[in-house]
C-alpha cells in the first residue's frame, strides 16, 4: 500500500516537474474551429471551448498545482516545529507571549483574511502562499509544544539538560528527533490543505490570471462544459482528490512506522 | 476441591509465549504465580479469564468447576467474568473509571437477581456494606470520584467491585506492584482476611517473591513460558529445588543484613519459542550438563505437591552464612554537598518543609520515604531541574541554590541515573552517540572513551552501535550509569535506579553501582522506597515523610532499631526476605 501512495506521488512530482515538456500540444494553443470536443485519438481528454487539449493543460498546470503547495508546507514546517520546540521547551515569558499569539491567530477566520489579502496585494500565487503558511502555522505550533512539553519530562531529556548541554542542542539533537512523525505527517497535512486551498481560491478567480494552466482554474472555467465534455472540469478535480488523498494516506502511514521506529 | 484447573496451556501469538503450563487453584486456596517480567504469568491469567490481547490464541484446556472456559463462546465467558472470576489488575488509576464515583462503580457491579428487592435503598446498605469490607468504614467515600482517593483507597475500592457479585475465584495480576511499600501491606493483609473470610480461591500474580512468599498457600515459579517448581510457599522458600528459584532468591536484597556481595542471575531471559527443546534456564544455570539441553524436563514430583523441572538435586548456595560486611567508610572530612533547609512548594502542596542534609567526600547517603515525601523534588533541586523557594544547595563550595539554566562547573559535579529505563535513553540516538556527547561535557583530562565507559558498566563495546530499544531494562540503566558517570561527577544521584528492574537484574545493577562508586571515588545520594536496597548501598540513611525529615543517622542502626515510629510502620511492611 506504502508502495502505491509513494508510487502515486512520485509521479505527481515527476509530472509537476516535467509536465509541460510531457504535454502532446501547447497548452495554450487555441483551435477555435475545433470548439469543445470530447476525448478523441489526437485530445485524450478533449478539448475545451477554446479547443484547447485538455491533458496538455492539465501537464503544464501540475507545477503551479503542486509546487506552491509544498512551499507552503515546507514554511509552515519550519516555522511551526521551531517555534513549537522553543516554546515548549523555554516555557516562561516566550511561551506565554507565543501561545498568546497563537491564540489571536486561530481565532482570525483564515480564508476570509487570505481572501481579503491576495485581493488587495493583486496576482499570483506569492503572496497567497506566504500568507497560507502564516495561518496554517498557529495550529502545527501548538500541536508540537503541547509534545514537546510531554518530552523535556522524559528522563533521557532531563538528562541532557543535567549534562548540560545547551538549549539549542536539546531542542535540535534530542527533542525533535523523537518528534519527527508527527513533524512529518504534519508537513504532508499541510501540502494536503494548501493544496486544496489554492485549489480553491483558483476555483474563486483569486490568484492566477485567467487562462494560466492551472487545476484549480480549470475547474472553474471549465464547469460550465460539463455537459459538453465533461473531462475538461472532473479530470483537474479527480487529479486534486487522488494527490491530496495519496498525501494524506501516506502521512498515516510514515506517522506509524515512524513511530515504532522511533526506537529504531 | 479443585476450583480451577489449567492444563497445557499454551498462548501463541507471534511466538510462543506460554508452554504448557498446567495449574490449579483449590476454594479457600491462595496459589501465585511468581517470575520476572516476560515469564508469561499475565498472559496466563488473561487466557484464563478469557481476555487475551488480540492476536495471541491459546490452546490446552482451562475448566472452572468443570466448566470449559478455553475455547467457550463469548456468551459463556461472559456469564462467568465478573460473576464467578473477578479480576483485579495492577494499575488502580486506570481500572476505574474516572467519569464514575466509587459507589456507583461498586453497586454496578452488584448482583441484579436475588431474593430481595434490589431498591435503591438496598444498593445503598449494600455498597456501605461492601465498603466496609474492604475497610472503609467512611460511607462519604462512596460518593467520591476516584481521582480524589489516593493509590490504596482505589486499590480497595476496585477490590471491593471485584468482589461485589461473590466471586469463586479471583485473580489479582499485580494488585499492589504500582502502590507504596506501608499501602502494600495494607491491601496485602485486607486481601488475605477477605480470601480467608470468604473462603474464595485467589491466583495472585506478581513479580516479587516476597510477597508470594507471604501471602500464598502453594507457589509456582514461572520462567519463559513455562512452570519450573512449584509447592507450598515455605517450602519453596526454605528449600527451592530449581536453580532459577534459587537463584531468585539469591538475588534478594534484605533489610536486615548487609551483603558482602548481590548476586543476579548472569544473562538474560530466553524467549519461550527458542528453549522449547531444552530446559529454559540451561544457559544460565550454574549446574548444567549435557543432558539439560537433550529434551525438556518434565515437572517432576519430589514429594507430595512440591514440584520442579529440573533434573537434578539442587546444589545449596553459600549464602547469608558470610559475616555481613560493612561498606566502605569514609573519611572523616569537609561535606561535599550542603543542604541547608531547603524549602519548594507547588501551589498548596509542601514538597520540601526545609530539609537540611548533608553528603560527605566518598560517601552514600540514602533517601528513603514514599510518594509524596518530597524525595524527587530533593534530587531535582539539587540537579538544577527545579528552583527551590528558600534555602541553600551547597557542592564543592559552588553556590547551586539557583542555578537555573546557565552551563556553569555544575553540571561536572553532580549527575543523575533516572528511574524509568524505558524513557532514560533517547530513543533516536545510538548508545555511543550517548556516551561520547556526555563524555564530551566532561573535562579534557581524564576523559574516558565510549569503549571504556561501556566496559565500566560492564557492556561490550559493540553495544556502541546499538539503539536502547535493543537493550533489555539492565541494560538500558548500565548506559544510564555509564552515561552518568562519563563526565566524573563528584556526586552521583540515583533516583529509584532499580524500581522498576527485576529482582535479579537489579542485583547486577546495585553491585555495579556499588564498585563502581567505589572505584571512582564518587559520592552517592539515592533516593527509593526501598530498605533493603537502601541496606546495601547507603552508610547513611535519612527519613523523609511529607517533606521533612523525621529521622537521620547510620543505615544498620536505622534499620535495626528505628526509633520514629514512621520508620517502625516502614520496616514493618517490608515482606519479609526468605
Amino acid at each position: 500500500m506504502r508502495g502505491v501512495l509513494a508510487g502515486l506521488l512520485g509521479l505527481a512530482v515527476l509530472v509537476a516537474l516535467f509536465g509541460s515538456h510531457l504535454a502532446p500540444h501547447d497548452p495554450a494553443a487555441q483551435d477555435l474551429a475545433l470548439g469543445v470536443a470530447g476525448p478523441s485519438a489526437a485530445h485524450w481528454l478533449g478539448t475545451d471551448d477554446l479547443g484547447r487539449d485538455v491533458l496538455s493543460r492539465l501537464l503544464a498546470g501540475a507545477g503551479s498545482a503542486l509546487l506552491w503547495p509544498v512551499l507552503v508546507a515546507v514554511g509552515t514546517t519550519t516555522l511551526s516545529t521551531s517555534l513549537g520546540l522553543l516554546a515548549g521547551y523555554r516555557l516562561g515569558w516566550i511561551d506565554a507571549i507565543m501561545m498568546r499569539t497563537v491564540d489571536l491567530a486561530i481565532a482570525m477566520p483564515g480564508m476570509l483574511v487570505l481572501i481579503v489579502l491576495v485581493g488587495v496585494l493583486g496576482g499570483g500565487y506569492g503572496w497567497s502562499v506566504l500568507a497560507m503558511a502564516v495561518l496554517f502555522t498557529p495550529g502545527d505550533i501548538r500541536v508540537i509544544r503541547s509534545l514537546t512539553l510531554a518530552q523535556r519530562e522524559l528522563a533521557y531529556a532531563e538528562a541532557a539538560r543535567t549534562l548540560g548541554l545547551p538549549p539549542r542542542r536539546v531542542m535540535f539533537r534530542h527533542l525533535l528527533p523523537n518528534l519527527a512523525p508527527t513533524v512529518v505527517s504534519n508537513a504532508l497535512l499541510s501540502f494536503v490543505a494548501a493544496l486544496v486551498s489554492l485549489a480553491g481560491l483558483s476555483f474563486l478567480g483569486i490568484g492566477l490570471p485567467a487562462g494560466t494552466p492551472d487545476w484549480g482554474l480549470m475547474v472553474e472555467e471549465n464547469r460550465d462544459l460539463l455537459d459538453l465534455n465533461p473531462w475538461a472540469s472532473v479530470a483537474p478535480v479527480v487529479l486534486i482528490t487522488l494527490v491530496a488523498t495519496s498525501a494524506t494516506l501516506l502521512g498515516d502511514r510514515l506517522f506509524d512506522t515512524l513511530s515504532k521506529g522511533g526506537a529504531r | 476441591m479443585t476450583l480451577l484447573d489449567v492444563t497445557g496451556l499454551t498462548v501463541t501469538g507471534r511466538h510462543l509465549v506460554v508452554d504448557g503450563v498446567d495449574l490449579t487453584v483449590s476454594a479457600g486456596e491462595t496459589v501465585g504465580l511468581v517470575g520476572e517480567s516476560g515469564s508469561g504469568k499475565s498472559l496466563t491469567a488473561r487466557a484464563v479469564a478469557g481476555l487475551l490481547p488480540k492476536g495471541m490464541t491459546a490452546t490446552g484446556s482451562v475448566t472452572l468447576s468443570g466448566l470449559r472456559l478455553l475455547g467457550a463462546r463469548e456468551r459463556v465467558l461472559r456469564s462467568v467474568r465478573g460473576s464467578r472470576i473477578a479480576l483485579l489488575m495492577q494499575d488502580p488509576f486506570a481500572m476505574l473509571n474516572p467519569l464514575i464515583t466509587a459507589g456507583a462503580h461498586i453497586a454496578e457491579s452488584l448482583p441484579r437477581t436475588g431474593p430481595v428487592r434490589r431498591d435503591r435503598a438496598w444498593r445503598r446498605t449494600e455498597v456501605a456494606r461492601r465498603l466496609a469490607e474492604v475497610g472503609i468504614d467512611d460511607p462519604s467515600v462512596s460518593g467520591r470520584y476516584p481521582f480524589q482517593l489516593s493509590g490504596g483507597m482505589r486499590q480497595r475500592i476496585a477490590l471491593a467491585a471485584a468482589l461485589a457479585r461473590d466471586p469463586e475465584l479471583l485473580i489479582a495480576d499485580e494488585p499492589t506492584t504500582a502502590l507504596d511499600a506501608t499501602t502494600q501491606h495494607e491491601i496485602l493483609t485486607l486481601l488475605r482476611e477477605v480470601q480467608r473470610a470468604r473462603g474464595m480461591g485467589v491466583l495472585l500474580i506478581t513479580h516479587d517473591l516476597r510477597v508470594a512468599f507471604e501471602m500464598c498457600d502453594r507457589v509456582a515459579v514461572m520462567y519463559a513460558g513455562r512452570i519450573v517448581e512449584s509447592g507450598p510457599g515455605f517450602d519453596v522458600a526454605k528449600v527451592p529445588a530449581h536453580p532459577y528459584t534459587s537463584g531468585l532468591l539469591a538475588a534478594l536484597p534484605s533489610a536486615t543484613v548487609t551483603l558482602p556481595r548481590l548476586e543476579g542471575i548472569p544473562g538474560s531471559v530466553p524467549s519461550a519459542g527458542d528453549v522449547t527443546g531444552t530446559c529454559a534456564f540451561a544457559d544460565r544455570c550454574s549446574q548444567v550438563d549435557a543432558d539439560c539441553g537433550h529434551a525438556r524436563p518434565p515437572l517432576r514430583e519430589i514429594t507430595p505437591g512440591r514440584h520442579t523441572a529440573c533434573l537434578y538435586e539442587v546444589r545449596p548456595r553459600p549464602r547469608v552464612e558470610q559475616p555481613p560486611a560493612a561498606l566502605r567508610e569514609p573519611s572523616p572530612g569537609a561535606p561535599l554537598l550542603t543542604i541547608d533547609d531547603l524549602s519548594k512548594r507547588y501551589g498548596e502542596h509542601t514538597a520540601l518543609g526545609g530539609v537540611s542534609l548533608s553528603v560527605g567526600e566518598g560517601e552514600s547517603v540514602g533517601v528513603v520515604g514514599e510518594s509524596g515525601s518530597g524525595k524527587t523534588t530533593l534530587a531535582r533541586c539539587v540537579l538544577g531541574l527545579a528552583v527551590p523557594d528558600g534555602g541553600r544547595i551547597e557542592l564543592a563550595g559552588l553556590d547551586l541554590t539557583r542555578r537555573g539554566r546557565r552551563g556553569d562547573r555544575a553540571h561536572r559535579l553532580v549527575q543523575c541515573v533516572f528511574q524509568d529505563p524505558s524513557t532514560s535513553l533517547n530513543p533516536s540516538l545510538t548508545v555511543g552517540a550517548t556516551l561520547a556527547e556526555a563524555a564530551a561535557q566532561g573535562t579534557r583530562e581524564g576523559r574516558l572513551s565510549v569503549p571504556e565507559l561501556l566496559d565500566l558498566v560492564g557492556l561490550p563495546a559493540s553495544y556502541a552501535e546499538r539503539r536502547p530499544r535493543a537493550l533489555s531494562g539492565g541494560e538500558r540503566q548500565r548506559v544510564a550509569i555509564a552515561r552518568a558517570l562519563a563526565v566524573r561527577p563528584a556526586l552521583l544521584i540515583c533516583d529509584e535506579p532499580v524500581a522498576s528492574l527485576d529482582v535479579s537484574v537489579q542485583a547486577h545493577v546495585l553491585e555495579l553501582l556499588r564498585t563502581v562508586v567505589r572505584d571512582l571515588g564518587t559520592s552517592l545520594l539515592f533516593i527509593t522506597h526501598d530498605l533493603a536496597v537502601v541496606r546495601q548501598i547507603t552508610n547513611r540513611t535519612v527519613v523523609l515523610l511529607k517533606g521533612k525529615i523525621v529521622e537521620e543517622g547510620k543505615t544498620p542502626q536505622i534499620l535495626d532499631t528505628p526509633s520514629h515510629p514512621y520508620t517502625q510502620k516502614l520496616l514493618a511492611s517490608v515482606p519479609p526476605t526468605p
